[in-house]
């Protein structure tokens, strides 16, 4: 594993995706997007990421669904889910399913920031 | 040639005039028809070209925006990124929609971050001249462009423009006096709420949702009004008070609650009984009790008996396990099993002999026990 | 033209009569579709101008929506259902649950929802609040990614009993009621439930949107990904006739408040209240737009202040037939739906108790909908026997036919010129202009096509037999499930003539 983590970002709306991936790649992650469940799923198929952040309203395949998929396939990567739902229910269904972190739209850069680094100290342990 | 011109214009001249109404007609139609497709081809060029400039713009406006939002900009490459997007967005014909794409990107990004970024993103949209096209917009446009005006405003947390924006809180056209409404409270805060009340139009559930979204962030302040509110003539008021007090905690006004549980409205009945299990009230249940007596309402017997489930004891679990056995109604008999296994007692559930429940009261009873459900 | 002598006056007089309600009939017609238009236009120009700085993410947002079930009723579905579950399951709304039937399919479509979704029976005590065939047993998720996911499987008993039996299992205060192979837009059920949250003086039973044609699209998991005009011409004439009747049409009656059909294709509804009016009726073919009147009926018979919505976005694709006969069967049926409808609810026609869809809408649908194509064959008959026998003045009426031609165009005209300055949804010129040239082909085509389809609906109607006389469903009898615990309510007893007086306020029933 190089020491640079490798973030992967699965969002639909492009604007958001842009915007992510701009200010993690400032970061200095190594940043990698898809716009759905499926596109995610076929990427951490053929490359390791530290971390994945992910929407959960999508189309086809959910943030929630992706969520459980990656866990059931014993992946190692935390998720953290980003997303404009913001009712106790998806929390919970989100926790629930194996996710690691919970954040809502709107949010802010410099908290996920934080977070990301926080959940990949945790991961290293 | 001019012969067969003359010679149509006298044949004209000569068919009795129903032929000529008829006639004109058709040609009319026929040209206007022509004329239609004409403009709505035009139309079609004329989207696509917005299309492509939307697209254009938004390609190269974005990695600005991107850094202004992520980097840390001193003074000086924040002036020059200002001067970059006021490059790209200048035209002499299409300014004014250029700065609408660049509107409606800035309140994307806004709409979706916050922190630092949110601050930078206000910072652009004042610099840039946004908020002065907002304000032009709101006291001279239309009633759709007002309202947008207000919206953005609100959006971008123009605080500034509070005093503008109050204005409107009670303007003629309806769309346009929500929109301050809602833009009041969230530049304002709670103070900016008095409108309720003494508000006597009805407030849609819309609204209501709105101003709860905004009220959601003062967080668990007191909010003194609640009272007034409860006590309003306007239904409306009165629910929304309730969400208020039942989102934000107000304990404050109970006795005024213990009374909105008897209120003739069916929606305020039910929301207040809601709010009173929200709020953990179990000093109701006496009450609760008497209500579920009084009414015929199922709506509200069954939110009394998930009531009963939040806030009840034993004596509660007895009335519960009552009700299963003796209530007719599925709804009702469905509600009560429910509150028992909320409280934990599927003891009670699983306890019932032989013969005491009826066929569909056993297969309910069955239903709540299946936790997969 | 008439020349009155001694011998052929009465003739004459005759031909006079029939020429003058023939001429005033279609002047009628343009007349009010022209009114219908500007209508329609009004509308959606305010409705987009709201829209334009809505932002749905407060509702999407809120602990208070209101929750919704969707009902998706499938037979026969193996092909497209795991990929239309799907995609219902990922629309944008808070708190949704989605309920799929199997009615009694003869394919693989619940094995394959049980290995996809990893469902297994659950214990669920089914309340037949209102009579369907046997439900076997109901499904649900062993993933909790797919909690809100309910399966209903169900002795086939047609889509009114499925959806009968949706309604039954749901949990939401609202239905969507949907057909499983249309494909939604992600905002539909926000938008949908928009008009039920804004409506402040009266109660808003339902809301209904516009559907659109889906042939030709570009479709990737569910979703319209590339908006194009069908190709075939018959598809194409299909396009141009949803439009007129979506865009002008029906958002016109919704702001008039006259809708009386809610497509069953995409209609939000009311829950309480379709159970109280006592939910779809199986014995009919249009059991869309029964339970629309039925609906309304039952509201007004008990004095609720009531709504119906329409939300003019299109948020709705469906693929229509390509081939003729296929469309054929397809409005043969719409006609003795509609038929069966209208009959049903006979105590409507201008019944003043009613307001408007007694006095306006009701008549304007009989006139129009259901006897327009009626007078018109007949008007056609007539034409060409006069004309062989000489009786008539033929240039007039070619001229009268050229009008009605040319105002037909127009009129499908400014149908894409509404839509262009609307919803903008067609985005080629090349795809427009293919448009507006099957516009020029319809009146003389697929008009007379349609004609004579529903010509045939009612002769199949009436003289064949083809039809579900008898347990129409009627308002306000059945008082919903109190009483009726544990047992079904046997299907609506005939009964001589609907009872009026109001038992009790549907809200508490």
């Amino acid at each position: 594993m190089s020491d640079i983590a490798k973030i992967l970002i699965v969002d639909d709306e492009p604007l958001i995706r842009d915007a992510l991936a701009f200010k993690l790649t400032k970061d200095g992650y190594d940043v990698d997007t898809a716009e759905d469940g499926e596109k995610a799923i076929q990427k951490i198929e053929s490359e390791e990421y530290q971390i994945i952040i992910s929407d959960i309203m999508m189309p086809f395949i959910s943030g929630f669904e992706l969520v459980k998929i990656l866990k059931e396939r014993g992946t190692d990567a935390p998720v953290l889910m980003l997303t404009s739902l913001n009712s106790e229910t998806a929390v919970l269904k989100a926790f629930d399913l194996g996710a690691d972190d919970f954040m809502t739209k709107p949010f802010s850069p410099n908290e996920l920031s934080v977070r990301i680094k926080k959940l990949l100290k945790n991961a290293k342990k | 040639m001019r012969r067969f011109f003359t010679e149509t214009y006298y044949f004209l001249v000569a068919l009795e005039p129903r032929y000529k109404i008829v006639l004109f007609l058709v040609i009319s139609l026929l040209i206007l028809a022509a004329v239609m497709v004409i403009i709505v081809l035009r139309e079609r060029s004329r989207k696509n070209s917005v299309e492509n400039r939307e697209r254009r713009i938004s390609r190269s406006v974005e990695p600005i925006i991107q850094e202004i939002v992520f980097s840390e900009y001193d003074g000086g490459e924040f002036k020059d990124a200002i001067k970059k997007i006021n490059r790209i967005v200048d035209s002499a014909l299409y300014r004014k929609s250029n700065m609408a794409i660049l509107n409606e990107l800035i309140l994307y990004y806004h709409r979706n971050l916050g922190g630092e970024a949110f601050n930078r993103l206000e910072m652009l949209y004042r610099e840039i001249g946004l908020k002065q096209i907002a304000l032009d917009n709101l006291r001279t446009g239309e009633w759709h462009i007002k309202a947008k005006a207000i919206n953005d405003l609100s959006t971008m947390r123009m605080g500034e423009s509070l005093f503008d924006i109050l204005q409107y809180t009670d303007y003629e056209n309806q769309n346009v006096r929500y929109e301050a409404q809602y833009a009041a409270v969230k530049l304002g805060g709670k103070k900016a709420m008095g409108f309720l009340d003494d508000l006597d139009t009805p407030m849609s559930e819309w609204q209501q949702i709105r101003l709860l979204d905004q009220s959601l962030k003062f967080e668990y302040e007191l909010i003194d009004r609640v009272g007034k509110w409860l006590r309003s003539e306007n239904n409306s008021v009165v629910v929304f008070g309730l969400m208020i007090m039942r989102h934000l905690n107000q304990y404050h006004e109970k006795g005024e609650l213990r009374k909105l549980l008897y209120h003739k409205d069916e929606k305020v009945q039910e929301k207040a009984i809601e709010t009173a299990r929200e709020l953990a009230y179990a000093e109701c249940l006496e009450n609760l009790y008497e209500v579920y007596e009084l009414t015929k309402k199922i709506r509200i017997k069954k939110q009394i008996l998930r009531a009963m489930g939040d806030l009840g004891g034993s004596k509660e679990v007895g009335f519960l396990r009552e009700t299963i056995a003796r209530e007719k109604e599925y709804d009702l008999v469905f509600e009560a099993a429910q509150s028992l296994k909320r409280m934990g007692r599927r003891d009670v559930l699983i306890s019932y002999k032989e013969q005491e429940l009826s066929e569909k009261g056993e297969s309910i009873v069955k239903h709540i026990l299946d936790d997969r459900i | 033209m008439i020349e009155f002598d001694n011998q052929n006056s009465l003739i004459d007089v005759l031909i006079y009569i029939f020429f003058f309600v023939t001429y005033g009939y279609t002047v009628f017609v343009m007349v009010s579709y022209l009114v219908l238009g500007i209508l329609s236009v009004v509308q959606a120009r305010k409705y987009l101008r709201r829209n334009s700085y809505t932002d749905y993410l407060n509702i999407l947002q809120s602990p208070e929506a209101p929750t919704v079930s969707i009902l998706a009723p499938a037979y026969n579905e193996e092909a497209s259902i795991i990929e239309n579950v799907r995609s219902l399951l990922s629309i944008r709304y808070p708190n949704f649950e989605v309920i799929v039937v199997n009615d009694g399919s003869r394919d693989r479509s619940l094995i394959k929802l049980i290995e996809e979704y990893q469902l297994e029976p659950v214990d669920f005590a089914v309340n037949y609040a209102l009579a369907t065939k046997n439900v076997k047993a109901v499904y649900k998720s062993k993933n909790p990614t797919y909690n809100n996911l309910v399966v209903v499987d169900k002795e086939n008993g047609g889509k009114s009993d499925a959806l009968n039996a949706a309604i039954n299992v749901s949990t939401g205060e609202y239905t969507l009621n949907i057909d499983v192979d249309c494909i939604l837009e992600e905002d539909c059920l926000l938008k949908l439930m928009k008009p039920f949250l804004e409506e402040t003086e009266k109660n808003m039973i339902a809301t209904g949107g516009v559907v659109r044609i889906a042939n030709n699209c570009k479709i990737e998991k569910g979703r319209i990904t590339e908006i194009n005009v069908p190709n075939k011409l018959l598809s194409q004439f299909q396009t141009l006739e949803y439009l007129r009747s979506f865009l002008l049409g029906r958002v016109a009656w919704g702001s008039l408040d006259g809708l009386l059909l809610i497509s069953g294709a995409l209609g939000v509804f009311q829950k309480e209240l379709v159970i109280a009016c006592g939910g779809y009726d199986d014995d009919t073919i249009g059991e869309d737009m029964e339970l629309t009147v039925r609906m309304r009926r039952y509201a007004r018979e008990k004095d609720i202040d009531y709504v119906v919505g329409f939300v003019p976005d299109p948020l709705c694709w469906t693929e229509v037939p390509e081939s003729w006969a296929v469309l054929r069967r397809q409005r043969n049926r719409w006609t003795r739906g509609a038929l069966e409808t209208l009959l049903a609810h006979k105590r409507l026609f201008l019944n003043p108790y009613y307001g408007k869809i007694g006095m306006i809408s009701y008549p304007y649908w009989l006139l129009f909908e259901w006897l327009a194509p009626l007078i018109e064959a007949f008007g056609i008959l007539l034409l060409v026997l006069f004309s062989l026998l000489g009786v008539i003045n033929i240039s007039f009426l070619y001229l009268f036919i050229a009008l009605i031609y040319g105002y037909t165009v127009s009129f499908t005209i400014a149908t894409l010129y509404i839509e262009e300055i609307t919803f903008f949804q067609y985005k080629k010129r090349r795809q427009l202009l293919r448009l507006v040239l099957a516009g020029l082909l319809e009146p003389l085509i697929f008009h007379p096509f349609l004609v004579y389809c529903s010509v045939t609906g009612n002769w199949d109607y009436f003289f064949e037999g083809k039809k579900a006389w008898g347990s129409m469903k009627r308002v306000g009898f059945k008082k919903p499930s109190s009483g009726n615990k544990g047992r079904k309510i046997t299907a609506s007893k005939p009964s001589p003539s609907p009872k009026n007086p109001v038992r009790s306020s549907p809200a508490g029933a």
